[in-house]
């Protein structure tokens, strides 16, 4: 940004040679666009008719207008999805953003075990998510289970995990984080990489702390990476549910870990409701497209002060 | 002296916690591993270490399914879907760090969209395309959905804005057309966040299981994916130890893949002399 | 599409009634999608290639769809395209009622040798197939199962009983003195309602009633309160995903699942199955009643006429006592024939260990489980309200009568 603004005529400096404007982007955004149209837009549009549809897949859709939003709003289910999914998408989020760069400093850290923590942290996000599941069901079984083993051995009373209401979802949440930090913490490590050393030593040589240099210099060099991260996690979070299929909570218990992900696919592909989970989905769409939207906002201007 | 020995004690400091943090996220695998040789009974009562290692599982895993077959599936469709992935983000990722034009924000708000459309709502519209296209059981029918991104585009657009244009004005000076500016400078450059695109790009194809279920039904176009889901059944009829020990063969092709990945992408970042 | 469909009769009756020497060169090719993985998923394939060698009319292609979902999924996807995703589909007993009336499945009752095959069927099977009793069949039982009691008699003996009791009525002061002896729980109660059902309609009551729910009804809420106190005294648990691995490690004493959970919970076992593992009846109320579930073959509308034949002696073939004999001693499920039971080959399987015959002991005295389409979501919020019962300390009929009432819209006729 400051770099454009010092000189502006950089701005625009492979437009000319390439005639008319538009014309000159269409050949480098085509292949992507026609992906997206084809795939993501045009069933999109269709997942938009269904949603004021009774759809069940099974006989022609009839038009119900806003029925299936009405039901949605109106169904605790539904609010009480939202709510959960919601809780499950900040924390898994701000555990990725700010375990993510930590660990990243750690991965970037000359030690003798470099390697063998940089493919630790990465081996979780390779392992099926089946495998993960039965993983995670033995180590948080309430019943003498490695996890329950160890708080006994530390004195501390042992907890439901995943079979209890209050401890379910926060259980979901530890497996996400384990499952998923590698990757935000891959991207901090390519970000870090990418930023000259020469900064970092300088400020060294002028006497700051390793913390000073980190929070002074570094996190903030980092902005960038945060955002893609926090979008990515954010976006990511908001829709996933695979744990859910694979842990076999279905949702529970007492709806603890009823993410909107998973109460789509049930209305979908379970209770041959196509038109409500469409209309769930739209909703979710247009949620994470606010959400977005804020962010970009608010990325804006802080990168306007920097 | 002082400061040499607080520097000795921060280093042992990051050494033991990098040992700590490595254990903590492997300790789960490690059970992972270790069952994987066990005998079903004693998976989950037994102790830690195998009785008896049997090697067996990975026999038996390895014909439960055509392994053979989905593992060079799943690698055709991963490495490819990475390529087109590389080459459309980079190409669109350009265009909107780099040009002027109409409808620009329009254009990046539409690739950004993407990532935000619930995926199961998609599944039957996006299989009557295919469908239409006669790609049901083809690569076409794995590659192509996923032949853009717009993860690609929005991480490597970031990256492109954070480099600095004096590199444009130097290339432009050598005479450089646009497309030889951003595959002989630009990309080798941004290394770090194309190998960490292309990481995630293979691991998320690899991983697929739901669309290669939908757009295949015969076992010569399906993937590993597919192999280590069949192993499941509601009624637990299952040899869980050979599940481990599939999943051990599915997941180390990924694991060297990141390894490869990750040396090419430190490296390239270390020794390019480009850096602003 | 009328003068569509009689081509196509028209065309399979040549097929079929064509020189037999043509049917033996060229034989048809139906496909089957099953959603069974694991030691099932093979054991379907392994069958699937003794019919095709066993015959040279018919070759049966299998294909994989990951779970009952995933063959709905794909089933779905067909109905869109207009082409269907297989010539047979196995779907789950709660699924096909919905794609029938829909009008998306073959009536079968029309195809040569069905009655003598129907009549072979044990009732309750016949009532499965039949919910509304129109004489039109679109579904035909395959793997089957009914819930059963596991118990760890080790555990049992310590309390001084030899077996668990019959009945849920003696089931309270049962489960307390086992817990006094062993430390360990009684018994695991699922919140899944299959156990349930099966309690209820042994209590004379039942799921669906009048349009609702009928868990409200005396009947019923004896089943829950029963249950709870159980629970709330510490002698029963809730059952978790753990259960099987917690029953083989002694950890629990009683379990109740299907009579097919059986080799995965000896696999699990390992060598002390023998002395840790046996098998009572699904305890019972009033009269002994289990629900049976699984899953059962449907051929798709708007399949070849050719291929409805091919898929029908297929399913013809898989009904005979043998090949069910052969698949029980894979599977474990239960015989859908009657007539398996009269094979003195299965009669002394049966008697090679101990509860191999459980499930089949209860067929008599078996019913299908509800079969109104909002049923299958009535299941989690039954679920959910159970674990809200249970988990969360909420009183049972405030938290019933809730349920009933916010399920009813289910109920209502599309």
């Amino acid at each position: 940004m400051a770099v454009a603004q010092r000189s502006p005529t950089a701005r625009s400096l492979w437009d000319g040679q390439l005639g008319a404007r538009l014309g000159g982007a269409i050949p480098y955004l085509l292949p992507a666009l026609a992906v997206f149209v084809l795939f993501a837009y045009y069933p999109l549009l269709r997942v938009l008719y269904l949603s004021f549809t009774d759809a069940d897949l099974l006989r022609s859709p009839r038009w119900v207008g806003l029925e299936n939003y009405q039901k949605m709003l109106l169904s605790r289910e539904f609010l009480g999805s939202l709510s959960v999914t919601t809780a499950f998408a900040l924390a898994v989020t701000a555990l990725e953003v700010g375990v993510g760069m930590a660990l990243a400093f750690l991965m970037q850290a000359k030690t003798r075990f470099q390697s063998l923590l940089r493919g630790a942290i990465f081996a979780p996000v390779v392992v099926s998510t089946v495998s993960a599941g039965l993983i995670w069901q033995y180590m948080m079984n309430p019943n003498g289970g490695p996890l329950n083993a160890g708080l006994q051995a530390v004195g501390l009373p042992p907890l439901g995990w995943l079979t209890h209401p209050e401890t379910a979802l926060a259980s979901v949440i530890l497996i996400s984080f384990w499952k998923g930090v590698g990757l935000p913490a891959v991207i901090y490590l390519a970000g870090l990489q990418a930023i000259p050393k020469e900064l970092q030593e300088a400020a060294r040589v002028d006497g700051a702390t390793a913390w000073q240099v980190a929070r002074r210099i570094t996190i903030p060099l980092l902005a960038p990476t945060t955002m893609v991260v926090l979008f990515l996690s954010l976006v990511g979070t908001f829709q996933s549910y695979g744990l859910i299929l694979v842990l076999r909570t279905e949702g529970g218990p007492v709806g603890a870990t009823n993410l909107l992900g998973y109460h789509i696919y049930q209305n979908a592909f379970q209770y041959f409701q196509m038109g409500y989970a469409c209309a769930v989905s739209v909703f979710l769409f247009l949620l994470l497209a606010g959400l977005a939207w804020v962010q970009f906002r608010l990325s804006e201007r802080r990168v306007h002060y920097q | 002296m002082n400061s040499k020995s607080r520097r000795w004690w921060g280093q042992l400091s990051l050494e033991g916690l990098s040992l700590l943090m490595a254990l903590l996220f492997l300790a789960p695998l490690l059970w992972l591993f270790l069952g994987a040789f066990k005998a079903p009974d004693g998976l989950f009562g037994g102790p830690l270490l195998p009785q008896e290692w049997k090697w067996e599982n990975f026999v038996e895993a390895w014909r439960s399914a055509p392994f053979g077959r989905f593992l060079l599936n799943s690698l055709v469709v991963s490495s490819l879907t990475t390529l087109s992935v590389g080459l459309t983000s980079a190409l669109a990722a350009f265009a909107l760090a780099r040009m002027e034009f109409p409808f620009k924000p329009l254009a990046f708000v539409l690739a950004l969209g993407t990532l935000m459309i619930p995926g199961d709502a998609l599944l039957i519209p996006n299989f009557l395309t295919i469908r239409n296209f006669g790609w049901i059981n083809s690569y076409w029918a794995l590659i192509v959905p996923f032949a853009a991104s717009g993860f690609g585009i929005f991480l490597l657009r970031n990256a492109f804005l954070q480099t600095p244009r004096e590199l444009d004005d130097s290339a432009r000076l050598d005479g450089a057309t646009p497309l030889t500016f951003l595959f002989r400078i630009l990309l080798p450059v941004n290394a770090p966040a194309l190998s960490a695109l292309s990481v995630l790009t293979f691991l998320s194809s690899w991983n697929a299981l739901v669309w290669p279920f939908v757009a295949t039904n015969r076992n010569e176009w399906r993937t590993a994916q597919v192999g280590l889901a069949s192993f499941n059944n509601i009624e637990g009829n299952t040899n869980i130890p050979v599940v481990l020990a599939a999943t051990f063969i599915v997941t180390v092709p990924v694991l060297l893949v990141y390894f490869l990945a990750q040396k090419w992408f430190i490296e390239s970042a270390a020794s390019s002399g480009l850096k602003g | 599409m009328g003068k569509h469909s009689r081509w196509m009769v028209a065309l399979g009756v040549a097929a079929v009634l064509g020189t037999p020497g043509l049917a033996q060169s060229k034989p048809v090719e139906i496909t089957l999608m099953y959603g069974l993985g694991g030691r099932l998923g093979e054991v379907i394939r392994a069958t699937i290639d003794r019919y095709n060698k066993s015959q040279n009319e018919v070759v049966v292609r299998g294909e994989f769809a990951d779970s009952y979902e995933g063959v709905l999924q794909k089933a779905l996807a067909g109905i869109a395209a207009g082409q269907p995703a297989a010539d047979l589909l196995q779907l789950e007993v709660a699924l096909w009622p919905r794609l029938a009336a829909a009008g998306q499945l073959t009536d079968l009752s029309t195809l040569p040798g069905f009655k003598t095959m129907y009549d072979s069927f044990w009732p309750v099977f016949r009532r499965q197939t039949d919910p509304d009793s129109d004489g039109k069949i679109y579904a035909v039982p395959w793997n089957n199962s009914n819930p059963v009691t596991y118990y760890n008699p080790q555990l049992l003996q310590k309390a001084g009983f030899g077996a668990p009791p019959k009945r849920w009525t003696e089931y309270r002061e049962f489960a307390r003195k086992v817990k006094e002896a062993t430390g360990v729980p009684a018994l695991a109660i699922p919140a899944f309602p299959w156990v349930l059902e099966g309690a209820v309609f042994s209590n004379d009551g039942e799921m669906v009633r009048g349009g609702k729910l009928a868990l409200n009804e005396p009947a019923a809420l004896e089943v829950i309160e029963t249950w709870t106190q159980m629970i709330r005294d510490g002698s029963a648990v809730v059952e978790n995903a753990n259960v099987t691995q917690d029953f083989v490690a002694g950890k629990v004493a009683i379990t109740f699942q299907s009579v097919a959970s059986r080799p995965g919970i000896k696999a699990l076992a390992g060598d002390k199955f023998k002395t840790n593992v046996r098998v009572a009846n699904l305890p019972y109320f009033k009269r002994p009643v289990v629900p049976v579930g699984g899953a059962t073959l449907a051929i798709p509308k708007g399949i070849p006429q050719d291929h409805v034949l091919a898929a029908w002696k297929f399913i013809q073939w898989l009904n005979t006592p043998e090949q069910q004999l052969a698949w029980i001693k894979e599977t474990n499920y239960v015989p859908v024939t009657r007539a398996t039971n009269e094979l003195r080959a299965f009669q002394s399987y049966l008697l090679t260990e101990q509860g191999l015959g459980q499930g089949m002991l209860q067929l008599p005295t078996a019913r299908p489980r509800p079969a109104d389409p909002g049923y299958v979501q009535a299941i989690q919020e039954i679920r959910k309200t159970l674990e809200d019962v249970w988990l969360n300390n909420r009183s049972v009929e405030p938290a019933i009568n809730d349920l009933v009432s916010r399920t009813q819209s289910l109920f209502k006729q599309p």
